[in-house]
């Protein structure tokens, strides 16, 4: 006479390894939502706030939760956290990394798998933007700590214009080898 | 698949055009750099997304059956990609895309939606040249779609995605298993020339008929030289054995596709079909195959119909194509609503008929009935599975009870006008290598069924044989009224 709560049918599943369920990638993008979270709302009590919008986002497929989840963590460092903060750096990579997932979570089912190799794939825009974004915060750093030292300000400027140009036409001239390799074969 | 799929930024494309531009005016209002550079990977995904527009890979991906199963009834399916033009197969494409030195078709990925019968949709995301195996669950026998998908694909930065395409779903055809070994009860008016059964016609068969004087046609080789000296003293006759001719059985299967009721009673009020593919319907085209083995292997001919009428019948043949044929149209019955037929089925001459049916409504036993009278060998063979009593109220509990013993009455009327009902339930748990006298009845201990409860039926192997038996020793008489109350 019990009546079960599972579905009458059987899932799919895959067979083979090198599988990652996506309720390990939710739990960690919750995780980073949370960290990220503490960190700049830390000693408040409106702390819940984000946490709660950021395990939200990370489970349930809203556009809306997403950009509230990214708002509240963009706003709150602008309002909460000091000059000169260190952690800059980190932050912007895990705030990157949060955004990514959220993405990739968004147009999902809540049940599923996700491949190790779609993961690198992910993996390997995600290093490439970090390249750039990693010494733009590092500039903006230095230009909080000597706005006054006109020099300095300059030299950061133009090392990270120099690197960003350095990489845009490394990639530039990369594509370019690949069209012509595969044209003449 | 996916072909022809429409690109698009992907909603978090205005996302990071809306975070970018919140970090870069609160970053400018309150004079703080650092917010500034917030908004530096936001800002480069928004250039990433507008420059790669028309450059994003359509995804496609097939899955298909690998003819293989698991064990436990799992089926093996092969998820493949497929390339934009989806002429080529993947291997080809990656051939050439190896050769073009772009060994990876831009590192896009696949996310495909799968959907398996009753069950909630499932994500895979994969690389878009990736390659997955899948384990689907399937009935024992029948023709059922086993996996819906669908699939989507976006760029490796998540920018540009193309729009859900949905697939055809999986359909796979699962033909029902043969059991073992079952005796083969045949009619006493055999009209065929050729087999292995002995007719009651004169002819060149192995068992004798009678022995007689020697007459003009006779052959030489018939004559029997000790019955002509024991009878013919003088010498003046010469005696010759005459013999039966050997023939085979026409045999006629019905199955009633009208009704696949499940073993678990709580299912019969449920509103979705049933998937684990256990119901009477399994069991009647598991009964039917493996009975048709039996006489086919014997050189019988086999036909098979419904009483549905939405199909044309199989007519009888014999041989292992025929069995195979067989096996493809069991796979393929599925529960149709009857309809009234201009006539009823008419089974060849001297035909055994075997109706396998969950005998829920009066027609098979009218059926039965008719061709019973028209001198056919005829057999109804209940296919109602092991019953779970699992009725979540007591109105369920009551309609069971009803349907039960409405089934019930039916049978005891079959039974007592002398047309055999056997179970076919007991012949599907039957291991296929095992014989019929290995198969037990129904009604495992600790189970409740309807046969333990409403009386005991021989399952198909035992009855199968004891009217064997019968049919055998009453070659040529009419059986005693009475006499068929041996079988149930």
């Amino acid at each position: 006479m019990a009546r079960t709560a599972q579905p009458p049918g059987v899932r799919a599943i895959p067979g083979r390894a090198g599988l990652i369920p996506l309720w390990t990638v939710r739990c960690a993008t919750a995780l980073i939502g949370v960290l990220l979270g503490g960190v700049v709302w830390a000693g408040s009590a409106w702390i819940a706030l984000p946490l709660v919008v950021a395990v939200g986002a990370a489970i349930l497929p809203s556009t809306g939760l997403v950009a509230l989840s990214l708002l509240l963590l963009v706003v709150s460092y602008a309002v909460n956290m000091p000059d000169g903060w260190p952690w800059l750096p980190v932050f912007v990579a895990g705030l990157h990394a949060l955004f990514i997932l959220y993405l990739l979570l968004l147009p999902l089912p809540r049940h599923g798998w996700i491949s190790i190799l779609a993961l690198r794939a992910l993996a390997l825009p995600y290093l490439r933007l970090q390249a750039l974004a990693q010494p733009v915060a590092f500039l903006a750093l230095l230009v909080d700590d000597a706005g006054s030292n006109l020099v300095v300000v300059v030299a950061g400027v133009a090392a990270v214009s120099g690197w960003s140009l350095w990489l845009v036409r490394r990639r530039a001239l990369r594509q370019a080898d690949r069209v012509v390799g595969g044209t003449s074969t | 698949m996916a072909n022809g799929a429409e690109t698009a930024r992907s909603p978090g494309w205005a996302v990071a055009l809306i975070i970018a531009l919140v970090c870069i005016v609160a970053g400018l209002v309150s004079g703080r750099p650092e917010t500034v550079a917030l908004a530096a990977p936001f800002a480069l995904l928004v250039l990433s997304g507008r420059s790669t527009v028309d450059g994003a890979q359509e995804p496609s991906v097939r899955i298909a059956a690998d003819r293989r199963m698991e064990g436990s009834g799992r089926l093996r399916l092969l998820l493949t990609s497929l390339p934009p033009g989806g002429a080529h197969t993947a291997e080809t494409t990656r051939a050439e895309q190896s050769a073009a030195g772009n060994a990876r078709p831009a590192s896009s990925l696949v996310a495909v939606t799968l959907a398996a019968p009753a069950c909630p949709a499932d994500a895979l995301v994969l690389r878009a040249d990736e390659d997955c195996p899948l384990l689907v669950d399937v009935p024992g026998s029948g023709e059922i779609a086993v996996l819906s998908y669908g699939s989507a694909g976006f760029s490796a930065d998540l920018m540009i995605t193309t729009a859900f395409v949905p697939a055809p779903a999986v359909r796979v055809t699962i033909l029902p298993q043969l059991g073992g070994t079952v005796a083969l009860p045949v009619s006493r008016r055999l009209s065929g020339v050729t087999g292995s059964h002995t007719s009651r016609r004169p002819g060149e068969g192995g068992e004798l008929r009678s022995i007689a004087p020697m007459q003009p046609g006779d052959q030489l080789r018939r004559i029997d030289w000790r019955a002509t000296a024991r009878r013919s003293a003088d010498q003046d006759r010469l005696m010759v054995r005459r013999n039966f001719a050997d023939a085979e059985a026409s045999v006629l299967l019905i199955i009633d596709q009208g009704h696949d009721l499940p073993a678990s009673t709580e299912d019969w009020f449920s509103s979705t079909t049933d998937l684990t593919g256990q119901g009477s319907l399994h069991v009647a085209r598991t009964a039917a195959a493996t009975v048709a083995a039996s006489y086919l292997a014997a050189g019988d001919r086999v036909g098979l119909d419904d009483l549905s009428g939405t199909r044309r019948a199989l007519r009888t043949a014999s041989g292992g194509r025929h069995l195979e044929q067989i096996r493809t149209r069991l796979a393929g019955t599925a529960v149709v609503p009857r309809r009234r037929r201009r006539r009823d089925p008419v089974p060849p001459q001297g035909a055994v008929v075997l109706v396998f049916s969950a005998f829920l409504d009066p027609e098979p036993a009218r059926l039965l009935r008719l061709w019973h009278a028209q001198g056919h060998v005829v057999v109804g063979v209940d296919c109602v599975p092991q019953l779970e009593r699992t009725e979540a109220s007591p109105a369920q509990a009551l309609t069971v009870r009803l349907t039960l013993v409405r089934r019930r009455l039916l049978l005891e009327n079959l039974r007592a006008e002398g047309i055999p009902v056997l179970s076919g339930a007991a012949a599907r748990s039957a291991a296929p290598h095992t014989t019929s006298r290995d198969a037990r009845g129904p009604g495992l201990p600790g189970t409740t069924t309807d046969t333990e409860e409403f009386g005991a039926a021989l399952d198909l192997g035992s009855g199968l044989r004891l009217l064997a038996r019968r049919t055998g020793r009453g070659a040529g008489q009419t059986p005693a009224p009475g006499t068929t109350r041996s079988l149930p």
